[in-house]
């Protein structure tokens, strides 16, 4: 046996796993020869047993109290032909919720961040816009695109009201909670009935919408409230979203009196150069985002979506 | 992956009466196997709510979906453990995009070394097993995710060639393969912990030879 053969028993002859008697009694005469092939052997016995007493060490470890009580109470129901608890009902332990807790403020720290530079982005694609031209093709096409109803959806509005869009989402806020009928975290959720699938945001609709009263209704006539999944045709449950960051989009925009919300994509090269930290691997890709345009065509607000 | 002894009804005998509602059948599964998916879990990640999460998932799932598992093809703690394994993956693809916390770093020693600093008498011992275990948790954990499942199963789980094949659905060579690269990389981050710590790294060490 040479000193290659031997590195690949090393490993199992410190391991101590079976090995034939004959190969082993080579192995073990090659490492009585070499001095190197000795040391590889003592390091590998070394390794091995520093594993040993990790996995010796944790041999008690076992998972709290209060994850067995809410299976079995999941069991009971399941079997009792209840539905199964989702997952968020199940017990999460003071270490989870410090953890979510903690998830959360970076989430939306990063969120913040990254809702104030695409607000910048669209006072720069507006005030292009104003300038002279049409349209931005990039957006025409992602909106074509991702926005199967955008262009049909046009809203039948009333012209009752609304003075700017800041002051109906101040409005939509103070009275509904928020104008993107989502929670008030966002949510993170998974679908736990599908170990191995991957998760799949639903594709996103245009959506138009009128404002009334202070409240923004939807060309769907759903209402958006706090928690009113679905209003915009977004699957809450796969989506995360920002709250929606106003736009300025200078002097002189008309009042806010319905319009569409539009998906599209952010290239990630024009947060990066305004300074936002991105991924070197993805600064190639886009950033999802929700654009709320006004009936003139502007842009009014924006939020980002992950 | 140790089969269990305590009871003389096998894993799959308790899977089939809890499908029939076998409350008592379903806690003993979970008895036998919830500790080592918990354990999988926080070796994988390092993260005690992580691994509370997946433990839930995985017998979540067996609630839900025991239909879809295949005798035929493994034993039912492969079955488990493979759930928990995309349970881990799926949160570590996820999770890299978040801060650790400090606290959930150390939530991997803490258990073992309380326990043993009562149990064990020499204190330099326990120092020194404290710190080893310290390093190979480190180190493990520093490892790509392909290399430490193949570490966490066959080295802190016992898991054979085989069974752990099945586990992650790959060949026995590729296991093979990836626990020898595996263990490579330990030799040389232990020793580099050891380096920087001042202690000779002597036999932890990655010896090279060419002869």
């Amino acid at each position: 046996m040479n000193c290659r053969e031997f590195s690949d028993y090393a490993a199992e002859l410190a391991r101590a796993r079976m090995l034939e008697a004959a190969m082993r009694e080579d192995a073990l005469r090659h490492a009585g020869s070499c001095g190197a092939c000795a040391a590889r052997l003592r390091s590998e016995q070394s390794l091995t047993a520093a594993l040993r007493t990790t996995a010796e060490s944790m041999n008690g470890t076992a998972a709290p109290p209060g994850i067995e009580s809410a299976l079995m109470a999941a069991f009971r129901e399941s079997r009792d032909g209840g539905r199964v608890p989702a997952r968020a009902s199940l017990a999460e332990s003071p270490a989870a919720a410090r953890v979510s807790a903690a998830r959360f403020a970076g989430w939306r720290r990063r969120a913040l961040a990254a809702s104030a530079v695409a607000a910048v982005l669209l006072i720069a694609f507006t005030a292009a816009r104003r300038a002279g031209l049409n349209s931005s093709p990039a957006l025409s096409q992602e909106t074509s695109i991702n926005s199967p109803s955008a262009g049909k959806v046009e809203t039948n509005t009333p012209h009752h009201l609304a003075n700017n869009i800041q002051q109906t989402l101040t409005a939509v806020k103070t009275s509904t909670g928020k104008l993107s009928g989502r929670p008030d975290k966002p949510k993170r959720r998974e679908t736990a009935a599908g170990l191995g699938d991957r998760e799949r945001a639903r594709p996103r609709q245009a959506a138009s919408f009128e404002v009334d009263g202070g409240r923004a209704v939807f060309a769907d006539q759903n209402e958006v409230e706090t928690g009113a999944a679905g209003a915009t045709g977004v699957s809450a449950d796969t989506e995360s979203l920002t709250d929606f960051v106003p736009v300025a989009a200078g002097a002189g925009s008309a009042p806010l009196d319905g319009g569409q919300l539009v998906r599209v994509q952010v290239p990630r090269a024009a947060l990066a150069s305004l300074g936002l930290p991105v991924d070197a691997d993805r600064a190639g890709g886009t950033v999802k985002a929700d654009v709320l345009l006004g009936h003139d065509g502007t842009a009014r607000a924006i939020r980002l979506v992950r | 992956m140790t089969n269990a002894t305590s009871t003389t009804r096998c894993d799959e005998e308790l899977l089939r009466l809890s499908q029939s509602g076998d409350e008592a059948a379903f806690a003993e599964l979970y008895g036998r196997r919830g500790a080592g998916v918990y354990r999988f879990a926080l070796q994988m990640c390092g993260s005690e709510s992580v691994a509370e999460d997946v433990t839930q998932e995985v017998f979540m799932a067996l609630i839900r979906e025991s239909a879809l598992f295949d005798a035929g093809r493994g034993a039912l703690s492969s079955y488990l453990y493979g759930i928990a394994r995309n349970q881990v993956l799926r949160r570590l693809e996820r999770e890299r995009h978040f801060v650790a916390l400090n606290d959930e770093a150390e939530a991997w020693g803490d258990i073992p070394n309380s326990e043993y600093a009562s149990a064990r008498p020499d204190p330099l011992a326990e120092l020194a097993r404290s710190e080893t275990i310290e390093s190979v948790r480190q180190a493990v954990l520093s490892l790509p995710a392909h290399y430490r499942e193949v570490v966490v199963l066959c080295e802190l789980h016992e898991t054979s060639y085989a069974e752990a094949a099945n586990i992650l659905g790959c060949a026995v060579g590729t296991v093979r393969s990836r626990l020898h690269r595996a263990r490579a990389l330990l030799v040389e981050r232990l020793g580099a912990m050891r380096a920087e710590s001042g202690v000779e790294p002597e036999s932890m060490s990655r010896v090279r030879c060419f002869a």
